[in-house]
């Protein structure tokens, strides 16, 4: 088994892999906390329509599903703040509406392209050198912001209200939390599809709140999971020839099952 | 001469098209304890929003030690504490009851930095006056809810504010402990010389502790001193308050139903 870490292809997947189960681990966090579970499926969706308009048109489908995610991401976040609309039906509505827009992008594409499955789906191992670039750069932005704004963001996953009277930016940071997780579903696409991305935000830290109730190991935890979940899920995607995104989602699945048995067995104790 | 905290001057606001308070004016000098009674939907919550400056005034002018909320300086605003109904914060949060009262200090810290031995001091200080330090690495969901409360507390004190906020603070809280929490905030206030604004429906509670009491429903109904709005039969007509509070000189005896002599 050893010896496929020679082949190029396999190193940038784990390299990716880390770097995507890392991020998602992190900004999955204050996805869950938050309760913004929804939001996250919302803008993963949204992707969808950037990735089929950027291969209508030749464009970097990387940067147009950015572009999409995060407009669709401020457009729920604006309207949630100007509209008496709630915000799961605002979300379902930008939700639909993109999706929509990604299936007449794909119509008006007169040849076939196999790609859209890869990132409905995920593929590791199809990750090239720039993505491998890309994902360590944007992780690295992404992980800056956390850090910079660690309290801020806390504070306003715990407590908005409490947040914003004690004078913290709270639209701000709403607004800044949007964008993260914008940027974060979309180059987790390479590795787990559009589909299964926000399985992958939920799930390690749904599964890390099960053994700690400490914030800053809750965000380690989550993190370690989610890695051992892609490493785990990619080495049996590719002992078995299975689909990696689908094996590394049901992988951090089964490992919340079995923290969640553990759990359940040792409250009876 | 007393000194004016808060200043309300023909204050209206709302949400959306409509107003849920109408011309609002009154003051709260330094030193007070001022509690805020009337019916749920009545503007308590908005007025105390306002003195937060979290919530603009459509028309009007609302002053909190001399200033408008909204300009307020980060050091002016933490001269402010605010505690709202535990029961809308999600305590099963994981985080320790220390980093709860330290996030009142996150906005003075600034991003990018990290609390400092200053302020873990301070967050311990402030658990320490309200009888926590015991809890300081306890999970915030495992303490009940008058413990909460105090933790919360903690967090309005940390930067020893003039004024503390506090809007119906004692919800979901046990009678035994809201009793303990009263008597917590009086401490507080010989102690620190608070300022103490509170949206509460606990009649029996204002009639003993507050010193003034406003009543709002869509408007300022009546403010002034405990007794004197109290025993006005309008009060509680416009407040909705089902209960006459009998004044027996310092004595007072409230008559809900059922009989509550102190």
């Amino acid at each position: 088994m050893i010896e496929i870490l020679h082949f190029g292809f396999v190193q940038r997947a784990l390299i990716a892999g880390v770097f995507v189960g890392v991020l998602l681990a992190v900004i999955g966090v204050y996805v869950v906390l938050k309760k913004m579970s929804f939001i996250g499926d919302g803008i993963a969706h949204s992707a969808f329509g950037g990735v089929a308009l950027g291969l209508l048109i030749g464009a970097n489908t990387t940067i147009s599903a950015v572009i999409f995610a995060w407009v669709t991401a401020m457009l729920i976040g604006i309207s949630k703040k100007n509209s008496r609309t709630s915000e799961d039906a605002l979300i379902g509505i930008f939700f639909a509406f993109t999706m929509a827009l990604g299936v007449i992008f794909i119509g008006f594409n007169k040849r076939y392209n196999a790609d859209i499955f890869g990132f409905l789906f995920g593929d590791i191992l199809a990750v090239s050198a720039a993505d491998v670039v890309t994902i360590v750069c944007v992780s690295a932005l992404v992980l800056f912001a956390v850090w910079f704004f660690y309290k801020d963001l806390t504070y306003f996953a715990f407590d908005e209200e409490g947040a914003r009277v004690s004078g913290i930016n709270t639209d701000f940071i709403y607004f800044l939390l949007l964008t993260l997780v914008s940027v974060t579903i979309v180059i987790s696409i390479k590795i787990v599809g559009i589909i299964l991305a926000v399985a992958f935000l939920i799930i390690p830290v749904s599964t890390a709140l099960m053994l700690t109730l400490d914030f800053k190991k809750l965000i380690f935890v989550s993190a370690v999971i989610s890695v051992i979940s892609t490493i785990t899920g990619f080495i049996f995607s590719y002992a078995f020839n299975l689909a990696s995104g689908a094996t590394i989602v049901v992988t951090a699945t089964a490992l919340f099952g079995g923290v969640s048995l553990f759990s359940y067995l040792k409250k009876g104790r | 001469m007393s000194e004016e905290i808060i200043t309300f001057k023909n204050v209206s606001a709302g949400y959306g098209a409509g107003d849920v308070v109408e011309n609002i004016s009154f003051s709260v000098e330094k030193g007070d304890y001022v509690g805020v009674i009337g019916p749920n939907g009545g503007g308590k919550s908005t007025v105390l929003k306002m003195i937060a400056g979290v919530h603009k005034p459509r028309l009007g002018e609302v002053r909190v030690m001399g200033i408008d909320p909204e300009k307020f300086t980060q050091k002016e605003r933490s001269l402010i504490g605010y505690v709202r109904q535990e029961t809308f914060i999600d305590t099963s949060f994981p985080v320790k009851v220390k980093d709860v009262v330290l996030m009142g200090r996150y906005a003075l810290i600034g991003p990018g930095r990290r609390p400092s031995d200053q302020d873990e001091q301070m967050a311990m200080d402030a658990l320490k006056r309200t009888g926590m330090e015991n809890f300081s690495g306890s999970h915030i969901g495992a303490l009940s809810g008058g413990q909460k409360q105090r933790v919360f507390i903690a967090r309005g004190i940390v930067n020893n504010p003039e004024l503390l906020i506090l809007d119906e603070p004692t919800t979901g809280v046990d009678a035994k402990n809201q009793h303990a929490f009263y008597e917590l905030l009086l401490e507080l206030k010989r102690n620190y010389h608070l300022t103490i604004i509170m949206a509460t429906h606990d009649v029996s509670m204002v009639s003993d502790q507050v010193n003034k009491v406003t009543c709002v429903n869509h408007g300022v109904h009546m403010h002034g001193e405990t007794e004197e709005v109290l025993k006005d039969e309008k009060t509680c007509e416009v407040c909705g308050l089902d209960t006459e509070v009998i004044f027996h000189g310092k004595r007072k005896t409230r008559v809900d139903g059922g009989p509550h002599n102190d």
